[in-house]
């Protein structure tokens, strides 16, 4: 048997396979180079874009917490402008990058958007509709569906290009989040982004993150990421990437059965650089040992009878 | 910068020796990311730990630490022929020493200062400091290096009784290589300063990925925020606001 086909469409973009790197965990494209060829991954999610550069928050901005962190970074970025002028060129030709976009009101998160309309390297533009860990008074848009349709209506008609709206996790329904998004003519959605979370420092009797909350991440949100991927894909129509814990080819193998067409990997790559690579080579072992020729086959395949 | 699968040849409570095929060499002051977890592919502790390397080879790295935590309990515990996963060689290292630098070390951070001080042109001046003489690491390797060396330990088991600090007396346009406490760092930036002297240190931040994605090591400078990772580890102290450091 020939090697497995590892190629999916997502969103109407062809990937090589079905591995891409998550937004926040791979810089810009260019800071992973030595570690690896970002042509051989599906592609990957920029850090999110502010129309104004952001500087971050203070320290401490991270803390490792059981099978997993917590990062409240504060969406630091250089902008959209630095972003579209000087980070994109450098990329190779051959590598699919999608922009990743956030903003603290609606009208803002629409002018991103239509400043990357229409820019030749981008694949498509993903909507992160919150950040727990970023004040934007008080409110994280994806945590109510009158919130999350405003935005991705604002959104959807500031461009015509691919929109994929990244779902918070932080919300009762899921699935009435992700049919809000495929009402307001989302094009795909990626989920989840992180837990909203706590860790305190019983020394010093203070949190410690120096913006209290932060965003949880790693293997310890997988099953959280995993049910919501399925009970999403249950929901709605709409191609699905899914997010979460991601560190082994077996990982998103599972996400894959339960609904995704694609994968992110993110907080894997912060202890292994080559996570992404190694999450495809996984697929492809498993594939070849369960005798799948086509990726594609295990979409949407889990048996519950 | 590579990730590799190092092979344990020794380890205990401080330090670990590993064999690194490939391992595309070194400047002093600079780092690796050392993963945890016999498989390389440790998920819980999830992150690498940020160590100096202490000394190494083409193929050989050594490291030196404290067992603090979980993270540098399991390093210290493993077994020769375990693989770990090592991510490296990262951040800026230190600039090349001048004749004349005076290098000062303080608890773990002397780790940082041993391939230093061998590359300071006519011989270094190295001022280390420990809690007791077994707390002052590395102690016999400097020795064997034959830079003019002085120890202050706090129980006054070797060289002077006090702080390394007590021993540091800076002059007009030298240079201060500054590895330790951050307290340490600052109270030898601030004496620097006065003197006039320049002072260079080597800072430490808790640190997710090591290798400039993750944004986590944010340090603030006179320049807005910098990554301990990328910009540092090594960096000019005037340059640092140390509140940012608490």
């Amino acid at each position: 048997m020939s090697a497995p086909d590892l190629s999916v469409d997502f969103c109407g973009v062809r990937l090589r396979n079905p591995v891409l790197l998550a937004s926040g965990t791979c810089g810009y494209g260019e800071e992973l180079a030595p570690f690896l060829d970002l042509r051989e991954i599906g592609g990957f999610v920029a850090k999110s874009l502010t129309l104004e550069p952001r500087v971050g928050n203070s320290p401490a901005r991270i803390v490792e917490t059981p099978a997993g962190m917590l990062n409240a970074i504060g969406l630091e970025n250089v902008g959209v402008e630095a972003f579209v002028r000087e980070k994109l060129p450098r990329l190779p030709d051959g590598v699919v990058v999608f922009a990743s976009v956030f903003e603290t009101a609606i009208d803002r998160y629409a002018e991103v958007c239509r400043q990357l309309d229409g820019v030749p390297r981008i694949a498509g533009i993903e909507i992160n509709a919150s950040c727990p860990h970023v004040k934007a008074g008080g409110i994280e848009f994806g945590q109510s569906p009158e919130g999350l349709r405003d935005l991705v209506r604002a959104c959807r008609a500031a461009t015509p290009g691919r929109v994929i709206v990244k779902l918070s996790p932080n919300v009762t329904s899921i699935a009435e989040m992700a049919r809000v998004c495929e009402g307001e003519g989302a094009d795909g959605l990626s989920l989840i982004n992180s837990l909203q979370a706590l860790e305190v420092d019983i020394h010093a009797r203070r949190p410690v993150l120096h913006n209290v909350l932060g965003g949880l991440t790693g293997p310890a949100i997988r099953p959280v990421a995993l049910r919501m991927v399925y009970q999403a894909a249950r929901a709605v129509s709409l191609p699905i990437c899914g997010i979460g814990g991601i560190s082994t080819g077996a990982d998103a193998v599972a996400f894959l059965l339960c609904g995704a067409a694609a994968v992110q990997v993110g907080t894997a790559t912060y202890s292994r650089p080559r996570a992404g690579l190694e999450v495809r080579d996984g697929m492809a072992e498993y594939c070849a040992a369960e005798g799948v020729g086509k990726v594609t086959e295990l979409i949407g395949a889990l048996r519950t009878d | 910068m590579i990730q590799a699968g190092a092979r344990v040849r020794a380890a205990d409570e401080e330090r670990i020796v590993l064999e690194v095929p490939g391992w595309p060499g070194h400047r002093p002051g600079q780092f690796a990311m050392l993963g945890l977890g016999g498989d390389a592919r440790s998920q819980d502790p999830l992150l690498g730990r940020p160590m100096a390397v202490y000394r190494g080879d083409a193929q050989n790295l050594e490291f030196r630490f404290k067992v603090v935590g979980r993270g540098t309990r399991i390093l210290s515990g493993l077994s020769a022929g375990a693989t770990i996963g090592i991510v490296g060689p990262l951040g800026n290292g230190f600039p090349d020493p001048l004749a004349g630098s005076v290098l000062l070390g303080g608890g773990t951070g002397i780790a940082s200062l041993l391939e230093l001080a061998a590359a300071v042109p006519d011989g270094a001046r190295v001022l280390l400091g420990g809690r007791t003489r077994d707390q002052v690491l590395g102690l016999a390797d400097f020795q064997a290096l034959g830079v003019d060396l002085e120890v202050a330990t706090e129980d006054g088991s070797e060289g002077h009784r006090g702080l390394v600090t007590d021993l540091l007396e800076p002059v007009r346009d030298q240079t201060i290589y500054a590895c330790g406490p951050t307290a340490m760092m600052r109270v030898v930036a601030e004496a620097a300063h006065k003197a006039g002297a320049r002072c260079v240190v080597s800072l430490e931040t808790p640190m997710g990925c090591g290798f400039g994605v993750c944004l986590g090591c944010a340090v603030g400078t006179d320049e807005g925020f910098r990554y301990v990772c990328t910009h540092g580890p090594v960096f000019d102290a005037g340059t640092i606001d140390w509140e940012t450091l608490a």
